[in-house]
């Protein structure tokens, strides 16, 4: 398919026989462009519909929470730390594709005791680990670093980068969760609720947002070509 | 048409601005983050009744424009919508800004800025 780009600056045509060539291919191609809106629109609508599914159930689980715990308080931002880093971030990634555009994927942040972060792609490492608690190094170097994490096997990018370092410099902590600004026990709906919105944001949110990108795209082209068919309509005319 | 690298390089952080169950919701997925102190800024804002409007147009302003690390700022449509000119304006690449529901609010096609521009384009 011709970029927008080459249709610009239009050519000057001879005869009326060039011009209808010429627009015949501009209809076409906005023909196409318009397929695309709606595919990505029907996208975007799709990914609305499961953010309102997710989020209802993440909804109702916290509401089920807070109703089991009535003498405790609501969970909300009474209990937020004030000083929490993000253990999910934005990866943006620039598609090679003619498309041009650009994505937006969740990563999982690995802060180990210096401060320094690790990003991995969703799904990709799991693991996060307290920067703030200081583990009190072992009287004896650990034998084995690895089962004294709550690692998952499949998830060593972190643990090999730290396999230079001596043994009281890894840490032990446990993993940064939200959850655990609410006490150490928690209802099970409040996991149920973080699953929920945890899950809308891995899914459809980031699928709306993509989308939503891709329609803004696509709408600038569909103008250009508009513009570009009036004005060989217009030059058909005279 | 395609961005410099420079436009998006930094932006890593999802913001929400929205009621206490959502901030609560999607803080509990992980994406709360304070920056450090002394200039310390939260990427949330719970607005509940008592919130004027200069507050929410001063976070939604600071995520959008002032910040550069936010790549996606979520935002409940019943609160977009009390600063509806802003959002609906807003027409930057970066960062993207996306109309959520709320508990009492679920979503609907006909306030969302993007579906505006959808029917925007259909009847021009």
């Amino acid at each position: 398919m011709a970029t927008i780009s080459s249709l610009t600056p239009l050519p000057k045509p001879e005869d009326a026989g060039e011009v209808m060539a010429e627009l015949t291919t501009l209809h076409d191609q906005l023909d196409s462009l318009w397929e695309r809106y709606l595919a990505h629109l029907d996208e975007y609508q799709e990914a609305q519909k499961q953010i309102q599914k997710q989020l209802s159930s993440g909804f109702f689980s916290l509401a089920q929470a807070n109703f089991k715990s009535r003498d405790r308080g609501r969970y909300g931002q009474d209990y937020y730390d004030g000083r929490t880093k993000a253990s999910r971030r934005c990866g943006i990634r620039h598609n090679d594709d003619a498309s041009a555009t650009l994505g937006v994927e969740i990563v999982t942040v690995v802060v180990d005791e210096q401060g320094s972060t690790t990003k991995g792609t969703k799904g990709e490492n799991d693991e996060k680990t307290e920067p703030r608690q200081q583990p009190s190094p072992p009287s004896t170097p650990a034998p084995d670093d690895h089962a004294q994490r709550p690692v998952k096997s499949d998830a060593p990018t972190a643990n090999k980068q730290n396999e230079p370092a001596p043994p009281p410099q890894v840490s032990s902590g446990p993993p940064r969760d939200p959850l655990h600004w609410f006490g150490i026990l928690v209802p099970r709906e409040l996991r149920s609720a973080q699953s929920s919105f945890s899950c809308a944001l891995a899914g459809p949110l980031l699928d709306a947002v993509n989308a939503g990108r891709a329609l803004r795209g696509v709408e600038a082209e569909i103008r250009r070509v508009r513009k570009a068919v009036r004005r060989m309509e217009k030059a058909a005319g005279s | 048409m395609a961005l410099p690298q420079s436009a998006y390089k930094d932006r890593e952080f999802l913001a929400v601005i929205g009621d206490e169950d959502s901030v609560t919701g999607i803080l509990l997925a992980g994406v709360g983050h304070v920056t450090d102190p002394p200039d310390s800024q939260k990427n949330y804002l719970v607005v509940d009744q008592k919130t004027d409007t200069a507050t929410i147009e001063g976070a939604f302003d600071s995520f959008t424009k002032k910040r550069k690390d936010i790549a996606i700022v979520l935002i409940n449509q019943h609160i977009a919508d009390k600063i509806r000119g802003r959002v609906d304006s807003y027409t930057e690449a970066f960062p993207s800004v996306l109309e959520i529901p709320s508990k009492d609010h679920p979503y609907d096609p006909d306030k969302d800025s993007v579906m505006k521009r959808v029917r925007k384009l259909f009847g021009e």
